[in-house]
């Protein structure tokens, strides 16, 4: 028997650049399990760049989402905002007992670095080990990004979500078990640029960023994808040799790389082509997971976020 | 593995019909919780009165089935019903004792008179016709100064003669008993 008052169902929304996904777990006590799911491609292509052209074409996507999962003011719902919308600073700092005075001492670094009035920006860092680090990772939005993103929800007539979590953050939380140990990193191909993100034993140290991205993937056929991502993968090698160097870590330690797209279709040729480039043992995201096709990745992680603010899970067998 | 909350909302809200329901389940607790306080006490009380539980019920009141406010508000209007009763009895004490004190009327003057002297068998004096009640010296009449009311002292003498009781003057002048100053009257002893 669950005698929780607050609800136990959590939502992720995946705003993505080319669909929104919802999906709906329930956690009953330790474990988890999807109970529903739902994805709304857009109509047409509605951002140039990273530049988002028709807002309406989300709000719609998002409205019918949340009628699908059936959405109320109950449910916790965590989305993240777009990863070019986020800044990553490896910020050194004297040691500080809390939190609180870490993020003023980042804003105070990154207003005078950015030139930007502090009132404007929402800085979060990473607190594990906050004792132990010489240096923290500060992570930094503009406030007018996270309140445009809030504007979304309600105008698709959709409660306000719970958590706004960082865009290149949403595919973390679902590997986080598995990658305690080694150097492990996850590649993530947005729509223009690909981030890659660095963990030594489960703990988050870098994430760096380069150009291409899925929009690249104009023809939808495997020659075009594996030009693209023969393209991609020389600067990914690049940035990820430079990203162990800059951490002096050694790259004949390095356990696995993991890929994931917000377009899923050529994953496997892109994790593929790193089978021998000696940067730990390479798989597709889903692969990785022994999830199945049609699960909405993102929107899949960020429920399990929401998840785990409030306790230790588990998670069921699989469903197919 | 960083948790990153650009925006975190401060509250969770719950719906309307749970909120409800939580409502009931916390009043409905409670009073059950009241009900199980209240049939402790009524144990402890029950306890504590069964060596009295006999005198309760005389006066009808029963400690197994009566609440423990139940019993102190009868307890109370038995209490009231005993003092009414004692305030009555007590009050009608009280005008025996004025009516033996003989504060009221005259006449009970003549009849302790008359039990007195039955007591003592002797002639009793007055010493005064203007009585007053000393609880412990009823009988010690103060000497009469002025007595000019000789209808209502008249009276008085006829009474005394009528239950067979005789007046007499000492040192009097003009033999008017009533109108005697530094006299003693006394009445004699029944004929």
């Amino acid at each position: 028997m669950n005698f929780n008052i607050f609800s136990t169902s959590y939502v992720g929304i995946d705003i993505g650049r080319y669909k929104v996904e919802g999906v709906r777990i329930k956690k009953d006590k330790e474990k988890i399990a999807i109970t529903s799911k739902f994805s709304v491609p857009y109509s047409k292509k509605i951002f140039e760049g990273e530049e988002l052209k028709d807002e309406n074409e989300i709000i719609s996507a998002l409205n019918k989402t949340g009628k699908n999962l059936k959405l109320n003011i109950e449910d916790f719902i965590v989305t993240s905002i777009f990863p070019d919308k986020t800044l990553f600073r490896q910020i050194t700092l004297p040691k500080m007992p809390n939190k609180s005075q870490m993020i003023n001492a980042v804003k105070f670094q990154i207003v005078k670095e950015l030139s930007i009035p502090s009132e404007n920006i929402t800085v979060e860092v990473d607190v594990e080990e906050l004792e132990q680090q010489e240096s923290v990772a500060a992570f930094i939005a503009r406030n007018e990004d996270i309140e445009k993103f809030k504007s979304i929800f309600s105008k698709a007539l959709l409660p306000l979500p719970d958590i706004i979590d960082a865009g290149y953050m949403k595919f973390n939380y679902l590997v986080e078990e598995k990658i305690k140990n080694g150097i492990s990193f996850i590649t993530f191909e947005d729509n223009t640029s690909t981030y890659l993100e660095l963990f030594k034993d489960g703990k988050f140290l870098a994430i760096d960023s380069t150009g291409g991205g899925a929009d690249d993937l104009k023809d939808n056929n495997d020659v075009d994808a594996k030009i693209h991502y023969l393209q991609l993968s020389d600067e990914i090698q690049r940035l990820g040799r430079m990203m162990l160097s800059r951490y002096s870590l050694p790259s004949d330690n390095l356990k696995r790389i993991i890929f994931v797209s917000e377009k899923m279709d050529y994953v496997n040729i892109w994790s593929d082509l790193f089978k021998d480039v000696g940067l730990g043992e390479s798989k597709n995201y889903k692969e990785f997971l022994n999830l199945t096709d049609d699960i909405p990745l993102g929107a899949y992680n960020l429920a399990v976020r929401g998840a785990l603010e409030s306790a230790k899970i588990k998670f069921l067998p699989k469903k197919s | 593995m960083p948790r990153l909350n650009f925006y975190r909302k401060k509250v969770r809200k719950i719906k309307l019909t749970k909120f409800i329901i939580i409502l009931a389940v916390i009043f409905g607790v409670g009073f059950a919780s009241y009900e199980g306080i209240d049939f402790f006490v009524r144990g402890l009380y029950v306890h504590a009165l069964s060596a009295d539980s006999a005198l309760l019920g005389k006066v009808g009141i029963s400690i197994s089935t009566l609440s423990q406010s139940q019993v102190q508000k009868r307890l109370d209007n038995v209490i009231q019903s005993y003092s009414n009763t004692l305030n009555s009895q007590s009050q009608l004490l009280f005008q025996i004792k004025d009516t033996l004190n003989g504060v009221n009327k005259f006449h009970s003057t003549v009849a302790l008179l008359n039990e007195l002297g039955t007591t003592i068998g002797s002639k009793v004096s007055i010493s005064s016709l203007n009585y007053k009640s000393i609880s412990s010296t009823f009988l010690s009449f103060e000497q009469v100064q002025s007595a000019d009311d000789s209808t209502s002292l008249n009276l008085e003498k006829k009474v005394i003669e009528s239950s067979g009781y005789t007046f007499a003057l000492s040192n009097s002048e003009d033999q008017n008993w009533y109108r005697a100053s530094n006299e003693s009257i006394s009445v004699s002893d029944k004929k």
